[in-house]
């Protein structure tokens, strides 16, 4: 970044094939297409207007991911949605729908269902849970990176990302995680 | 992690597989490239295009220059070629025109221009004019009196010597620095984007007056400790931003 903002263009691309599809996918998973790619495009001329105050303390892709999570906050509060404000339940515990004690025997299930209705479950995710866990698997972050890009404390995450794996887990298809030896 | 947990996380990245259309990224690729062509004034940058392109200039001034010896020894040097050292040659020429003019009765008449200011590279001064300053809350004022007496009538020399606060108070509060309050969003978010690219953690918080009026109020914090407020106060404060800290 720090090459960039002295006028290397192939730094930028370097780091823009890195984190292309990852943040993408991150606005993907908590809006639309359209919004998403609205989103996309606005995070990356933020960082192209700031890049010489870019400072090396905190990582590249923290600072881009704590841009798209601000962006995030402020489409949502255009939207009018409060659930981001909300006072947060997880931090205490959520109540997890308990799994059904006798779900009889395994059916077949076909891959793609399964890819499916992951994606429709993470979709469906409390806010600040789904953001935890896209953090995790699209950006690739450590629990330490993930409490900075979401201006918050490291425990805090960790229940985060916590509480979106159980939900995760005992609502996707029993078989979907069995299928695999 | 439980294998549960792992089989969960390569199912996902199994489906995870959208990417950017090839529109999206040429939009973003051009944002990039036009910034760099438009800012590059380095004459070493790291394109071999741009440095042929200002050896090229250089040269081609030094031809003007041997060209036209007559003008440039009195008056203008070409307007028209803009070079990063142009300040030199307002010196240089200024001198020229004060050592060559007749001086009609042997006085000093000319006056120099005030030395131009060195760019402090404190960008953040660029804002203030549209800051808006906020009027004092009397339920506000009050209650940041009670609380926080201590830290807001400090010399901001002596203010790291705060009387101290009982443990458990300073594990429980949490400590923010307002750097700054608009009725524009869009002012919010670009003094936010600002800070984040500083290193600060910094957010909005929208803040609705009893007459309705909606304020956008950048935070930087939370801090847990005093110490590390103030000292971001003070930082920020040398950024020419007008602060306050606030005790939630």
């Amino acid at each position: 970044m720090l090459r960039y903002a002295a006028g290397d263009l192939e730094a930028f691309q370097r780091l823009y094939a890195l984190h292309r599809g990852g943040l993408y996918r991150y606005f993907l998973r908590q809006t639309n297409r359209t919004v998403a790619e609205e989103l996309f495009q606005d995070v990356w001329a933020r960082l192209i207007q700031h890049r010489k105050r870019y400072r090396p303390e905190a990582s590249f892709k923290t600072w881009l991911y704590t841009l798209a999570h601000n962006r995030l906050v402020d489409y949502w509060r255009r939207e009018g949605r409060r659930t981001v404000n909300e006072p947060e339940r997880g931090v205490d515990g959520y109540e997890l729908e308990s799994a059904d004690p006798d779900p009889g025997p395994p059916r077949r299930v076909d891959l793609r269902d399964c890819l499916e209705q992951l994606l429709q479950l993470v979709s469906g995710l409390p806010d600040l849970q789904r953001q935890a866990f896209l953090l995790r698997h699209e950006a690739g972050m450590t629990l330490a990176q993930i409490a900075e890009a979401m201006n918050t404390g490291a425990e805090t995450a960790k229940s985060r990302l916590r509480y979106a794996m159980d939900r995760l887990r005992s609502a996707i298809a029993r078989e979907c995680l069995e299928s695999e030896s | 992690m439980s294998e549960h947990d792992d089989r969960l996380s390569r199912l996902y990245r199994q489906s995870s597989q959208e990417t950017p259309s090839s529109q999206l990224d040429r939009a973003v690729l051009d944002m990039a490239r036009k910034s760099v062509h438009r800012k590059v004034y380095s004459p070493f940058g790291a394109s071999w295009l741009v440095r042929g392109a200002t050896v090229g200039v250089m040269v081609l001034g030094v031809l003007l220059f041997l060209t036209m010896p007559e003008q440039t020894s009195y008056y203008d040097v070409p307007r028209d070629v803009e070079r990063p050292s142009s300040r030199v040659d307002e010196g240089l020429k200024e001198e020229r025109i004060e050592s060559d003019e007749p001086r009609l009765d042997g006085t000093t008449t000319k006056h120099k221009q005030p030395a131009m200011q060195e760019d402090t590279g404190l960008e953040f001064h660029d804002l203030l004019p549209e800051l808006e300053v906020e009027a004092e809350i009397p339920e506000e004022k009050a209650r940041r009196r009670t609380q926080q007496a201590p830290l807001a009538n400090e010399p901001a020399g002596t203010s790291l010597a705060t009387p101290p606060v009982p443990a458990a108070e300073k594990k429980t509060l949490s400590r923010y620095i307002q750097a700054g309050s608009f009725r524009n969003e869009q002012q919010a978010t670009d003094l936010r984007d600002r800070l984040t690219a500083l290193g600060y953690r910094a957010s909005i918080a929208a803040v609705t007056r009893d007459d309705g009026a909606v304020y956008y109020r950048v935070q930087v914090g939370p801090y847990a400790q005093d110490a590390d407020a103030i000292a971001a106060r003070q930082q920020l404060d040398s950024l020419g931003l007008e602060t306050r800290q606030l005790l939630e």
